[in-house]
């Protein structure tokens, strides 16, 4: 079928909907059809974003610190650390015996996220949070509006001997 | 007042990349590069060049983000933008070819109005693929098929589609009021640019 006839292609929309478009309705029909989007290269998208400077990453005043167990999580073997930063705070708890990171996050101010093993997880200030990491996984990172951190891996923790 | 189902909210949008929101740029990218990409190529241009056209949309998007008096007819600027561009490059690769021994003035007159009409048309491709999404399924296979393809025979999508050729015009009809419902909905037909270029209902 030609797409340089909208006459034709209206006439075949007012044929099959029974007469019951306007003409003009039914040539409007016609010549989206002809303008439909193309599917864009992955390229063209990736230069596209590109344009959007990524955020003004700045190094956070954090700080890593072992602190007493908690909870009935805490066990004999568990590792618990805390690391805060500008009033907001990220928990971290680790269990070697189903061999899982438990990030536990309780954010403050708007803007924070915790992302891990490829998800994201929008939280809101004030909102608990946890979510387990599989040994071999990736290192979790979280990030505010304008700072990035790295959160210690399995192996890091357990080598900081918390 | 809310959107309805698949409508974008562009005010927003810019306003958190003027925030410094990558996120929001991501989805304006996502939700309009397949319709500049039409525009170019359907200008004929490359593949190279309808990429360097699209690029040239986006850096002017960025560079206007701040001073974008309607930020709620995002798409219809990202559209002309990339429609005036793809038009200049145009006029550019024909000069290369032919002796061009129009006014510059008739020129720019003329890019001007073709640009226009290729944007027109760009949003309206993009408001029937949003209504195609929400058709989804079979119906949108089928419709796409039989007017936005290359044109398949009915043996042919009959096969593709594992349906009866005798039930392709009964179910065509079908997808056809539906979708017709849902643009009457979102307000396809009444667009202004529309009823200027269709003229009045008969």
């Amino acid at each position: 079928m030609r797409h340089d006839d909208a006459g034709k292609f209206a006439a075949e929309f007012e044929a099959a909907l029974e007469g019951k478009p306007s003409r003009a309705d039914a040539r409007a029909l016609a010549l989206g059809f002809r303008a439909l989007p193309f599917q864009a290269p992955d390229a063209l998208v990736q230069a596209a974003l590109a344009v959007f400077p990524p955020p003004q990453r700045s190094q956070p005043a954090f700080r890593i610190r072992p602190v007493q167990l908690e909870g009935a999580r805490g066990g004999a073997d568990s590792r618990h650390m805390v690391l805060e930063a500008e009033g907001a705070q990220l928990r971290l708890l680790y269990d070697p015996s189903p061999e899982a990171l438990y990030i536990v996050g309780r954010i403050d101010r708007e803007g924070w996220w915790l992302d891990a093993a490829g998800e994201t997880f929008p939280l809101t200030p004030g909102e608990a949070f946890e979510v387990a990491l599989k040994p071999g996984d990736g290192p979790a990172v979280a990030w505010c509006a304008d700072a990035e951190i790295v959160l210690p891996t399995l192996a890091e923790l357990d080598s900081a001997g918390a | 007042m809310g959107l309805a189902r698949g409508e974008v909210d562009w005010e927003r949008l810019v306003a958190r990349c003027r925030a410094g929101d990558q996120r929001a740029w991501e989805q304006i990218v996502r939700a309009t590069s397949p319709m500049l990409y039409g525009i170019a190529r359907r200008k004929g241009l490359s593949e190279d060049d309808a990429a360097d056209c699209v690029q040239a949309a986006y850096v002017a998007l960025y560079r206007s983000l701040g001073s974008l008096e309607a930020p709620g007819g995002l798409r219809g600027w990202l559209a002309t933008t990339a429609a005036r561009e793809a038009v200049r490059v145009s006029r550019i690769r024909r000069s290369r070819e032919t002796a061009d021994i129009s006014t510059l003035e008739d020129t720019l007159a003329a890019d001007e109005a073709e640009a226009d009409e290729l944007a027109a048309q760009a949003e309206r491709g993009a408001s029937l693929a949003a209504a195609l999404a929400e058709l989804g399924g079979r119906c949108r296979e089928l419709l796409t098929r039989l007017y936005a393809g290359a044109g398949e025979s009915y043996q042919a999508i009959s096969e593709a589609l594992g349906m009866p050729v005798g039930s392709i015009g009964p179910t065509r009809a079908r997808c056809l009021a539906k979708l017709r419902a849902i643009l009457e909905r979102s307000g396809f037909f009444r667009d202004e640019a529309y009823q200027a270029e269709v003229g009045p209902p008969l």
